[in-house]
């Protein structure tokens, strides 16, 4: 909806209604991380270098990379049946099996942490099952594997890539969709030259969110990685253990802007 | 009758607000609830004097990096550390010297004499073995032990930058393998090698998961493994390692600046006191004050011949090699973070 | 033709089958949590806790002893967290629709840059740079940042769908500013207020990564204290904490659910 327009003292008045904001934006996000910036570049310049070398910093950057990239496509993909099924269908409990999804956005990390320790822990109900059923041990401790901490992403993104997905589906035009199937085309061309170009915003803001919810993912981290480290318990540990400022802030630098840029380049060319 | 809700919700913030805001604190660094009992010994003080003393997670290491931290603008008023750490912390001058009652009763090897630190309670480094976890592998008897790769997976101790009782530990071993406070080299080789039988290096205490059987060895005090025994009943044996091992010191300090000075001076006091020694004893920590430990616990502990192979180490020694060591073990066992 | 239909009544019922087998796991390990909390087995761990924990009210009871002063301290964190959000936010959504100004579409865009910024990195560039500020107030600073793009897009949203002309008709019919912002904008504008007050709520509550770095040892909230006793403490406990944790968010996400709330999906911070 293109703004009307208006008179200079409206917009006056529009932008004073906006001021807290804002200011808000400037004083509590804007500044400090300014301030970030400058300290990495300019004074601790050495810290980001460290950083960049090869060594913990760099491999706990790329696991960080690497693990928020495969979970938020895996749950992407794992997202696509039940949000179409969710979006199109009309059945009984399906109010019920939307809440019932939509749950674990209500859970903190720490608390999909303990989850899947719950489930996959030494004496979680995975192996205790696996147990029963079958004599064997297997998969325990799972939960403290890379493909533990994995999982525990993969359960975080779910929710957000399936309801992100089904408010999209919602909006699809399938009267192009109709109207191609009256011409002739078929089920996989459909998909392909209409289904997709459509969707294409919706699963690039869905890889968006779950993306950056990744990579700031910290109290998943904190409970499940024993071995692998992952960005954001290397700035913990450097805060907290070595006092080593100059390195977290580099690391918390570094973060930031990867994050920053995937979510940026998934944006463009989005239409508003 | 969504009005009423609301009235009756916010009175009942507002007390509890009140609550909270009338009730006295002391903020102890270091206060593990199943670490040493604190959980038993701080319940025991609100019991006694109505002073809350909440739990805190740090370990030795991370409580002295949060004061260096919070120096300006001091948060806690007293904190506990592993011996040597607390004597590199009173190094940086973050404590204020105070001599509690009862300072006549600590031995003088284990105090700062100008009232820096002082013990309260000492332990020894053991194997803690959940043996039904084991699987099926013998219970090790020794450091050599284990090395074998039948314990693949199933070792675990503290990260020595974050809690003292594992930095104890490591320092201990490289001088019991050969090293100094100079050379670290047969130390870290030792644990090179048996790193590729450690599953994880936690900043924190897993207690519970050890008793659980999530992890079946855990190198850390004596204390915990015959606690997880006696009083929680589980599948455990304590094991002192047959080459040697050590015993450490845990101190407490008053933090300099501390908010709360005065009821913090009094809180280190109790301390020291027959209920709160009586308190630490029962998770088999040996309490400073002679005679504190009763029969029928000091019965639960391993014989006197195998505590002969527990040396004590030199704090100051300790201290000084402390970061070194540590950013050593960082660089060539934690390594590049799998 | 008939083939077809079968064939969609298929696809159909596989399809609602795999997503409830996919609710059915998602919520398979907090209904095991649950069990745990009231179940009476002996766990480990339990007896050393100096709790003396041997039935549900009292595992509980313990539960909000040890860990009240954090439940206290998230409550008043959310009390000053929601009005403050909808305060800052709401305006300015509604300013950006309607008195829109030069800059107004950047400054839109710009108050959903937080969200895309890990919240290790925010708190700890907070700590660096604001030495004076009460951490209280740093720590609201920090979950208002979560929060307000919340608001920003749910109150945004709400306006669009409204008529202008209503307002318009009102102001020709001699109601002023004021008055036409109370009597029309508020009440139509009021369900998505609502919705935003239970997003901002449920997202406060749940904020860990933010809160843990910066509170200190007297301001940590109840999401610090959950992963304490997930670390520290006895299945029971852990399980007691995690369901006191949950009790005030799961009434508040049926209610979003139910005002159609499209932007909790982004959920709480990992």
């Amino acid at each position: 909806m293109t703004p009307r327009a208006h008179s200079s003292a409206a917009s006056w008045a529009g932008a004073l209604l906006a001021l807290p904001l804002l200011l808000f934006l400037l004083a509590a996000v804007a500044w400090p991380l300014a301030h970030l910036v400058r300290r990495a570049f300019l004074e601790d310049g050495e810290a980001l270098r460290q950083v960049m070398a090869a060594g913990r910093y760099r491999t706990a950057l790329v696991n960080s990379l690497a693990l928020s990239a495969a979970a938020a496509v895996t749950a992407l993909l794992l997202a696509l049946g039940p949000a179409w099924i969710l979006a199109r269908e009309r059945f009984r409990g399906r109010q019920l099996l939307r809440t019932a999804i939509s749950l674990p956005l209500t859970f903190s990390g720490v608390l999909v942490g303990f989850l899947i320790v719950v489930l996959l822990g030494r004496i979680g109900a995975i192996p205790k099952l696996i147990e029963a059923l079958t004599g064997r041990q297997a998969l325990e401790g799972a939960a403290y594997t890379f493909g533990g901490l994995f999982l525990g992403y993969v359960y975080f993104e779910v929710p957000r890539a399936v309801m992100t997905l089904e408010s999209a589906f919602r909006r699809f035009p399938w009267e192009l969709d109709a109207a191609a199937r009256t011409l002739g085309a078929r089920g996989l061309e459909r998909m392909l030259r209409i289904g997709l170009p459509i969707a294409a915003p919706a699963l690039r803001s869905t890889l968006a969110v779950t993306f950056s919810a990744s990579m700031g993912s910290f109290g998943v981290a904190l409970i499940l990685s024993r071995r692998f480290t992952v960005a954001p318990l290397e700035i913990y540990t450097e805060m907290t253990g070595f006092l080593n400022d100059e390195v977290a802030g580099a690391l918390c630098l570094a973060l930031a802007l990867c994050t920053l840029t995937v979510d940026r380049l998934l944006a463009l060319g989005k239409r508003r | 009758m969504l009005g009423k809700t609301a009235i009756a919700l916010s009175l009942m913030a507002v007390a509890v607000t009140a609550a909270v805001a009338q009730e006295k604190v002391v903020i102890q660094y270091d206060c593990i609830p199943n670490y040493a009992n604190w959980g038993g010994v701080t319940a025991l003080y609100k019991k006694t004097a109505g002073v809350t003393v909440p739990p805190d997670s740090k370990g030795s290491s991370v409580a002295m990096a949060a004061l260096e931290k919070e120096k300006d603008d001091p948060q806690a008023d007293t904190v506990y550390y592993s011996g040597a750490i607390g004597f590199q912390a009173a190094e940086k001058g973050l404590h204020e010297p105070y001599k509690p009652k009862g300072w006549e009763k600590v031995p003088a090897a284990l105090k700062d004499l100008s009232g820096q630190w002082w013990t309260v309670h000492t332990g020894a480094i053991a194997f803690i073995v959940n043996t039904k976890a084991l699987g099926g592998a013998p219970v090790p008897r020794s450091w050599s032990d284990l090395l074998k790769p039948v314990y693949k997976g199933k070792i675990a101790y503290d990260d020595p930058t974050w809690g003292g009782t594992s930095f104890t530990l490591v320092y201990g071993l490289n001088g019991l393998m050969g090293g100094s406070e100079k050379n670290f080299k047969p130390g870290l080789a030792y644990l090179k090698k048996l790193d590729a039988n450690v599953s994880s290096y936690p900043r924190e205490s897993i207690y519970n998961s050890v008793l659980r059987g999530e992890v079946p060895i855990w190198i850390n005090a004596d204390g915990n493994g015959y606690k997880m025994k006696h009083v929680d009943g589980g599948p455990v044996e304590v094991v002192i390692p047959a080459e040697g091992t050590f015993t450490m010191p845990l101190v407490m300090a008053l933090v300099k600046g501390a908010p709360h000075r005065e009821e913090a001076k009094k809180y280190l006091d109790w301390l020291l006191t027959a209920p709160a020694q009586a308190e630490f004893a029962k998770s088999y920590f040996r309490p400073v004050l002679a005679g504190a430990l009763p029969p029928d616990i000091a019965a639960h502990f391993l014989p006197e011949r195998d505590y002969k192979r527990a040396r004590s180490l030199d704090l100051a020694k300790m201290a000084a090699a402390a970061d070194a060591l540590k950013k050593a073990w960082t660089e060539q066992i934690r390594g590049s973070g799998r | 033709m008939r083939s077809g239909f079968l064939r969609r009544r298929l696809f159909r019922r596989t399809g609602i089958a795999l997503t409830a087998l996919l609710a059915l796991a998602l919520l398979a390990p907090i209904l095991i949590t649950a069990a745990g909390a009231f179940s009476r087995a002996e766990w480990y761990g339990q007896r050393s806790e100096g709790a003396e924990v041997d039935s549900t009210p009292k595992l509980f009871r313990y539960v909000l002893e040890v860990w009240g002063r954090a439940l206290l301290r998230s409550g008043q964190i959310v009390a000053v967290v929601v009005p403050l959000a909808l305060l800052i936010g709401a305006p300015a959504a509604w300013a950006f629709r309607r008195l829109a100004f030069p800059g107004s579409r950047l400054l839109e865009a710009a108050a959903l840059v937080p969200l895309a910024v890990p919240g290790v990195a925010l708190a700890f560039s907070m700590i660096q740079c604001v030495q004076g500020v009460p951490r209280f107030w740093l720590l609201a600073a920090g979950h208002l940042a979560y929060t307000i793009p919340l608001v920003v897009k749910t109150v945004g949203n709400a306006v669009e769908t409204f008529d202008p002309r209503l307002e318009d008709a009102a102001r020709s019919m001699g109601a002023g500013r004021l008055e036409t912002a109370a009597r029309i904008t508020a009440p139509l504008l009021l369900p998505s207020l609502i919705l935003s007050a239970l997003l901002v709520f449920a997202v406060s509550w749940g904020e860990f990564n933010v809160s843990f770095l910066l509170a200190p040892p007297l301001l940590q909230t109840f999401p610090a204290a959950l992963y304490l006793t997930y670390t520290t403490n006895s299945f029971p406990v852990a399980a007691a904490a995690t369901l006191v944790f949950l009790a005030p968010v799961v009434p508040a996400l049926i209610a979003i659910q139910a005002l159609g709330g499209e932007e909790f999906h982004r959920g709480l911070p990992a």
